[in-house]
């Protein structure tokens, strides 16, 4: 199965990361686009330098084009002992798990120190919460004794479907302290309130210095062009069963 | 069946449901390119008595949004003031405008309707139509 999803999924880098036991952030598409939103925020005011890309035979054939020359739709970008995965294309479920695979295969190759993953957690009355609440979930409730939650919660019980339930799985077996930081968000709107609360979150969890200004003043600018994103991630939400997050699971055992 | 077969099967019926996605997308594109309006995301919910509409209207504001409720639809227009380039081949950026015509999944009753705007999203909530008999329960 190893060599099944290392044929399917390849990881390259351009350049090697000589980090030591990195962080790795993930912001593949998602509930609210939450994560993709604070990591490309991140990435770009923090300067992360790109580094390398994941590709498939299996993906659509799609190059991003920018001023600086073609882009892999999925790279990797690194700076100060963190890595951050970033995608501007939903994943096709049937290929969700052999990412997840690879990707978390690849985090214990590097030695990861803990794997975060951003996103956000549906909340059908997103309209009239003007401050999103944190939540947080762990492949190991140890982990919450190492780090300082501040005000966010911790997820008790509840379903996490998708990338993140896979990611969340597969660091477990491997071993890697992995936290999921969620939060409150529209399920099909992109919303960067919600990222807002998460770059903070994240700000104050791995100590650096982030201005979150522009993104707030630029929010509505960022909801009108991450409109067909959205649109296309909801689709691939949808066959995934997403709607299981909005249930609690049936508990008698 | 052979297992293998099972899972060709399965991987078809994906691909004939991504490829019908797919051309939903194309046609939401191609009709925003045509026409400069732009189809706003949109949800739509159910309560026992209520049907609920939710559109993302980014960049609007609540004097420019205009909703109309018949009795099986509903068609919200609402101008955006942010500049938004619809295609990358399609001119300049320019204002533009939001359209929805939406075909509800039961019948309204069009004067039991209201809307609030808040954060750039547009709910509008409509009561359905007809009122139930209360029957006995034996």
């Amino acid at each position: 199965m190893k060599n099944m999803s290392e044929k399917i999924i390849k990881i390259i880098e351009n350049e090697k990361i000589e980090d030591k036991s990195p962080i790795i952030l993930e912001g593949f598409p998602d509930v609210g686009l939450v994560g993709t939103i604070s990591l490309s925020y991140i990435i770009q005011n923090l300067n992360f330098k790109e580094i390398g890309y994941i590709d498939s035979d299996y993906f659509p054939p799609i190059v991003s084009i920018s001023k600086e020359g073609l882009k892999e739709l999925i790279r990797i970008y690194n700076k100060d002992n963190i890595i951050a995965i970033f995608s501007e294309m939903p994943i096709p479920t049937r290929l969700l798990r052999p990412l997840a695979r690879s990707i978390v295969e690849w985090a214990k190759e590097k030695n990861t120190k803990l794997f975060i993953s951003l996103g956000g957690i549906p909340e059908p009355r997103r309209i009239d919460i003007d401050k999103p609440k944190i939540f947080l979930v762990a492949n190991n409730p140890n982990i919450f004794k190492k780090i300082d939650i501040n005000e966010a919660e911790i997820l008790e019980e509840g379903y996490i479907v998708g990338l993140k339930a896979l990611l969340l799985k597969e660091t477990k077996k491997k071993s890697i302290d992995m936290i999921s930081v969620l939060a409150q968000s529209h399920y099909n709107y992109p919303d960067p309130g919600a990222a807002v609360e998460v770059t903070s979150f994240i700000s104050s969890l791995l100590k650096f210095k982030i201005d979150l200004k522009p993104l707030i003043e630029s929010a509505e600018e960022v909801r009108i062009k991450m409109k067909d994103l959205m649109r296309r991630t909801e689709t691939t939400l949808t066959s995934q069963q997403k709607s299981r997050e909005l249930e609690l699971p049936p508990v008698y055992l | 069946m052979s297992f293998r077969r099972i899972y060709n099967l399965i991987r078809r019926i994906e691909e004939e449901m991504e490829e019908a996605r797919e051309e939903i997308i194309r046609r939401m594109k191609e009709f925003e390119i045509r026409t400069g309006c732009i189809s706003p995301l949109y949800n739509v919910s159910e309560t026992m008595n209520e049907i609920i509409v939710s559109v993302d209207l980014p960049g609007s504001r609540k004097e420019d949004i205009n909703v109309t409720v018949f009795e099986d639809r509903i068609i919200v227009k609402a101008k955006c003031f942010k500049s938004y380039r619809i295609a990358k081949l399609v001119g300049e950026k320019h204002e533009g405008e939001y359209l929805l015509d939406l075909v509800l999944p039961s019948p309204v009753d069009p004067d039991n309707a209201s809307a609030k705007y808040k954060n750039g999203v547009l709910e509008v909530r409509i009561l359905k139509a007809g009122k139930g008999k209360n029957i006995k329960v034996e």
